[in-house]
């Protein structure tokens, strides 16, 4: 029977939302949350014998000393398996959880798995690691998710080594390993091409990885004369929102007129995003997009001139090709008034 | 979308508390802002502190725009 620490964030052990997204570590005894189905899931061969959870917010922060203090929790309890999650597509949850999962496993030298959707904006750092269960974006497939994370975690325990990712219903893990196929590669390349030329569906051997690398434009050579704009991901946009921007899997943008505006007030702009606790920027909006210090750089000659207007988007599960779409669309509008840098602002 | 805005040319800061996150997309200029719900700004200070630090912070910011790129600041 195989000792088990799980790792949730401070919703799921029950704690609250974003208002208590600060938490530090901490620990409890037995499975909370999800734990609890896990447990039933894991059976006799496992015992989830303490949770340690933490405040997304505190983790995102502070993920040095975060992780120290969690790592020590973890180790004295000695367990034979970590297991984290799962996260859905809650970045900062998912940060958390593949952050722990690798620390535990690198440094406790523990078996450890994590759990979150294949866009989790942490997914890409976390699924070489170690291994991680693929699940639905949201709390609604935590069913699937649970019964994914329990069968992988019992091959862990009884020393079973994992089959291909796609097999296990892991994210993809770039292992290599060599196999026999039937056919010599110039047949199959022969294959795929046939299938890509009649737009029939295929599947290419090899994925390419999805983030390129972009050529770094230099920088500005004199801030006094440069066009800075501000653009968002935090939902900011004006109360009442009128162009109707979501909370969630955004796929359109805002351009909001700064136009004799020297400092964003709280009457005037909200966010809208879903994703984190907006009180804060609600009361001054500067905080997360600075019109205000932007204004005063300009008034005094140290910076050219603030853009005349703000672009703003929610940043909250939207998946990479929308990201770019919309990152492409704002860069044309830019382009067109005469912009030369940006400071772009994230929750 | 820093990525894509720097892709047509237009030097881009990532003002973010999740440098792990656009450090792993291959954003180019990464800087840490003040915490997740406030990046530039700090409601545990009193008003004037905090424009001070949120002015000290764009200052920063702004000195990755005009720094040749591959810069992060924490």
């Amino acid at each position: 029977m195989t000792r088990v620490v799980h790792y949730v964030n401070q919703f799921f052990a029950g704690l609250g939302g974003e208002e208590k997204a600060g938490l530090t570590p901490a620990r409890a005894d037995g499975p909370l949350g999800p734990g609890q189905p896990l447990q039933a899931l894991l059976g006799e061969a496992a015992r989830i014998v303490a949770t340690v959870y933490c405040g997304d917010n505190h983790f995102g922060e502070n993920e040095a000393a975060a992780t120290e203090a969690i790592l020590a929790l973890v180790a004295a309890e000695r367990p034979g398996l970590f297991i984290a999650g799962p996260a859905f597509d809650a970045g900062r949850y998912g940060i958390a959880c593949g952050g722990l999962a690798r620390a535990v496993s690198a440094r406790l030298g523990i078996p450890a798995i994590a759990a979150m959707a294949a866009t989790n904006p942490a997914a890409e750092a976390a699924r070489r690691e170690v291994p991680v269960v693929a699940t639905g974006s949201s709390a609604r497939e935590m069913g699937p998710a649970l019964e994914r994370m329990a069968a992988v975690a019992r091959k862990l325990l009884c020393g079973e080594p994992l089959g291909p990712s796609v097999a296990e219903g892991l994210l993809p893990r770039g292992g290599r390993r060599n196999v026999w196929v039937d056919r010599p590669a110039a047949a199959r390349a022969l294959d795929l091409l046939v299938a890509k030329l009649a737009g029939t569906p295929f599947e290419t051997e090899i994925p390419l990885p999805a983030f390129d690398a972009v050529p770094r434009p230099p920088g500005l050579p004199d801030l006094r004369r440069a066009r800075v704009a501000l653009v968002t991901t935090a939902g900011l946009v004006p109360r009442g929102n009128p162009d109707r921007l979501t909370s969630y899997l955004s796929s359109r943008y805002g351009r909001y007129d700064l136009t004799g505006i020297d400092d964003l007030s709280g009457t005037a702009f909200e966010s809208v995003h879903g994703g984190f606790f907006t009180a804060h920027v609600n009361e001054d909006p500067d905080r997360m997009v600075p019109v205000d210090a932007l204004r005063q750089l300009e008034r005094e000659g140290a910076l050219g001139a603030l853009h005349e207007a703000f672009y703003s988007t929610v940043g909250n599960g939207t998946p990479p090709e929308t990201a770019k779409r919309l990152g492409q669309e704002i860069a044309g509008q830019l382009k067109e008034g005469g912009v030369e840098g940006v400071i772009l602002t994230s929750s | 979308m820093a990525k894509e805005i720097e892709r047509a040319g237009i030097p881009t800061v990532h003002v973010t508390n999740l440098a792990s996150v656009a450090r792993s997309t291959g954003a180019n200029r990464i800087f840490t802002g003040r915490a997740i719900p406030h990046v530039f700004g700090d409601p545990a200070l009193p008003p004037d502190e905090e424009r001070r630090l949120r002015r000290r912070l764009v200052e920063d910011a702004l000195a990755m725009l005009t720094a040749d790129a591959g810069a992060e600041r924490a």
